[in-house]
């Protein structure tokens, strides 16, 4: 195995026990997100009293509060300016975006919403579900697993088809 | 298009969102902020699972 692998896994091994330690819960990243659309239909004067996840008094609690005091919106910031930092330090901002036919951006929408969503329904995505799931010892991260690892074994096969990457 | 056009408007999007909440939300009271390492502070840990579901309904 590479050297730069077995960092890689250190560092992340590192930082999610030091997650643990700051936050007292394993990384996640779909609360956020799903924080962030409730924010929104708030603010458009929406009514989340219908939906049994969001009436709950902790996650209405939190729908009032600020974003600043969600550990997970805090991480999901994080991701996002990290995601930056690295697109500036691998090839540079003056970078093209790499050129994909019109489908392509259509598949990558449907599939970031089917993501989303999917991610919601088992209950998290492959950090706070899978990576946070079996690093704190879950069964359902293993769940997770074997359900991911099948979807991705199908989503590789579509890809050349979707405009994704050239057809072998 | 390039990388410094997608980071611009995911910038704008992150700082229009967190200016949505400062002005929605509850104001930060730092009185009322947790502590600032969990372990050993006595807070409950919860759980990762992004969807945790509601409680029961009795």
């Amino acid at each position: 195995m590479p050297a730069r692998y077995v960092g890689a896994i250190l560092v992340l091994a590192g930082l999610a026990i030091l997650h643990l330690v700051v936050a007292g819960q394993p990384w996640g990243v779909v609360y956020g997100l799903g924080l962030w659309v409730a924010k929104g239909v708030v603010a458009a004067g929406g009514d989340l009293s219908g939906s049994a996840f969001w009436a709950a008094p902790a996650n209405a609690a939190q729908v009032e509060a600020s974003l600043l005091t969600d550990i997970t919106s805090l991480t999901d910031l994080g991701l996002i300016a990290g995601a930056a930092l690295v697109a500036w330090w691998r090839a540079g901002l003056a970078s093209p975006v790499g050129k994909l036919p019109a489908k392509a951006w259509v598949a990558v929408i449907i599939a970031g919403l089917v993501l989303g969503y999917s991610s919601r329904l088992a209950f998290g995505c492959n950090i706070g579900a899978f990576f946070s799931g079996i690093g704190t010892g879950s069964a359902h991260g293993w769940v997770w697993f074997v359900a991911a690892f099948a979807g991705s074994w199908a989503g590789i096969r579509l890809r050349p088809h979707l405009g994704l990457e050239a057809r072998r | 298009m390039t990388r410094l056009h997608v980071t611009l408007l995911l910038a704008l999007g992150m700082g229009g969102l967190l200016l949505l909440d400062r002005v929605q939300s509850r104001p930060l009271n730092p009185y009322t902020a947790p502590p600032m390492l969990a372990l050993g502070s006595g807070l409950a840990a919860s759980g990762a699972h992004c969807a945790a579901p509601p409680p029961a309904v009795q």
